[in-house]
């Protein structure tokens, strides 16, 4: 508790200079570029776009297993929502019900790591699971990021 | 049954086939692609289905627009300010329009209805949600800002069309149980009461 008052009188007067703050959506921000990019490779073999290579996709998918291990805790600090900082598009409804937004990050975590066991393999097999990926990415998204 | 008509109403043919089929379909697509949308899975390839229908419908209903059967062309039912004036005052007269097509009110619902689908269609085809799975298939074809304001805007205009179909049927009760006009059978069997002389 104590500590809770010091970090929050430590961090108020520093967001009213707009720094941590930003540079914590910023972060957060390329955090998922990443993981975009890492979809990326995966959706346009899945589409055709691009040679379904068994090596690249693995790595791909390993590279998103990786990243859903990531403790995003600093990520997401208080202060940090679309209410509070210009471009941000984090719902104030995440924090406001952590519990609920960290079961989405669960479901990423777990489609994750379904497609890295498929992926370099059966094409069919790599497109379900990746289908399921994107499907926690919009689950997500649907509640929790602003349009 | 003729002989219970009121002085100067008949029953005439008013809506073609091709136009009564196209709107129960429509109403089918629409309905299936906002359910879809809201409540359907995750991989959404059914809603883009249903998009893709109503594209297809869409332009049936412009080409129908343009070169179809009477009360089906938009010129059959363009009214001026002051015919759609007049016909708003008459509204509240317990009674039915016998009306031979769209009315002056109900043609504004269509163009607007039409022209709401129009820009939903279009913005899905643009919209990318960022889920690599559910992406439009003209998304690529602009940059990321376009995206996101289709992705945007799409989402914004499914609740203006829930209330714009809302509105269609409120209109419908209303004609139906304050004004006594069945408007549902003549889109089904394409027979409508209509009065031609509308000097009164």
């Amino acid at each position: 508790m104590r500590k809770t008052l010091i970090a929050a009188l430590v961090v108020a007067p520093v967001l009213a200079h707009a720094g941590p703050a930003e540079d914590t959506v910023a972060a957060r921000q390329g955090f998922y570029k990443l993981l975009g990019a890492n979809m990326g490779i995966l959706a346009a073999m899945a589409k055709g776009e691009r040679d379904y290579e068994g090596a690249a996709a693995e790595t791909a998918a390993n590279n998103i297993v990786l990243l859903t291990t990531y403790n995003l805790g600093h990520l997401y600090m208080p202060g940090t929502s679309s209410a509070e900082i210009k471009g941000s598009r984090a719902k104030p409804a995440i924090w406001n019900e952590f519990t609920e937004a960290q079961k989405k990050a669960d479901a990423l975590f777990e489609a994750a790591n379904k497609l890295t066991e498929v992926a370099g393999f059966d094409k069919a097999d790599m497109v379900d699971a990746l289908e399921a990926v994107g499907g926690a990415c919009k689950s997500c998204h649907d509640n929790y990021r602003e349009d | 049954m003729a002989a219970e008509l009121p002085n100067g109403v008949s029953r005439e043919k008013i809506w073609d086939p091709g136009l009564r089929l196209f709107h129960w379909t429509l109403a089918v697509c629409v309905s299936g692609a906002w359910m879809l949308g809201h409540f359907g899975p995750n991989v959404m390839t059914l809603h883009f289905y249903f998009g893709y229908a109503v594209i297809v419908l869409l332009g049936f209903r412009v080409i129908w627009g343009l070169i179809g059967p009477g009360p089906a062309r938009f010129s059959h039912f363009t009214y001026g300010p002051g015919a759609t004036a007049r016909y708003i005052a008459r509204l509240g007269k317990r009674a039915p329009s016998y009306w031979p097509g769209h009315n002056p009110l109900g043609a504004l619902a269509v163009f607007t209805l039409l022209g709401a689908l129009m820009v939903q269609v279009g913005a899905g085809l643009f919209s990318d949600p960022d889920d690599y799975i559910n992406v439009g298939p003209l998304a690529g074809m602009v940059d990321r800002e376009a995206n996101r304001t289709a992705t945007w805007l799409h989402n914004r205009m499914a609740w203006g069309i829930l209330a714009l179909v809302g509105l269609h049927l409120s209109a419908i009760l209303f004609y139906r149980f304050f004004k006594r006009e069945d408007l549902v059978t003549p889109m089904i069997a394409g027979w409508k009461l209509v009065r031609r002389d509308r000097s009164e």
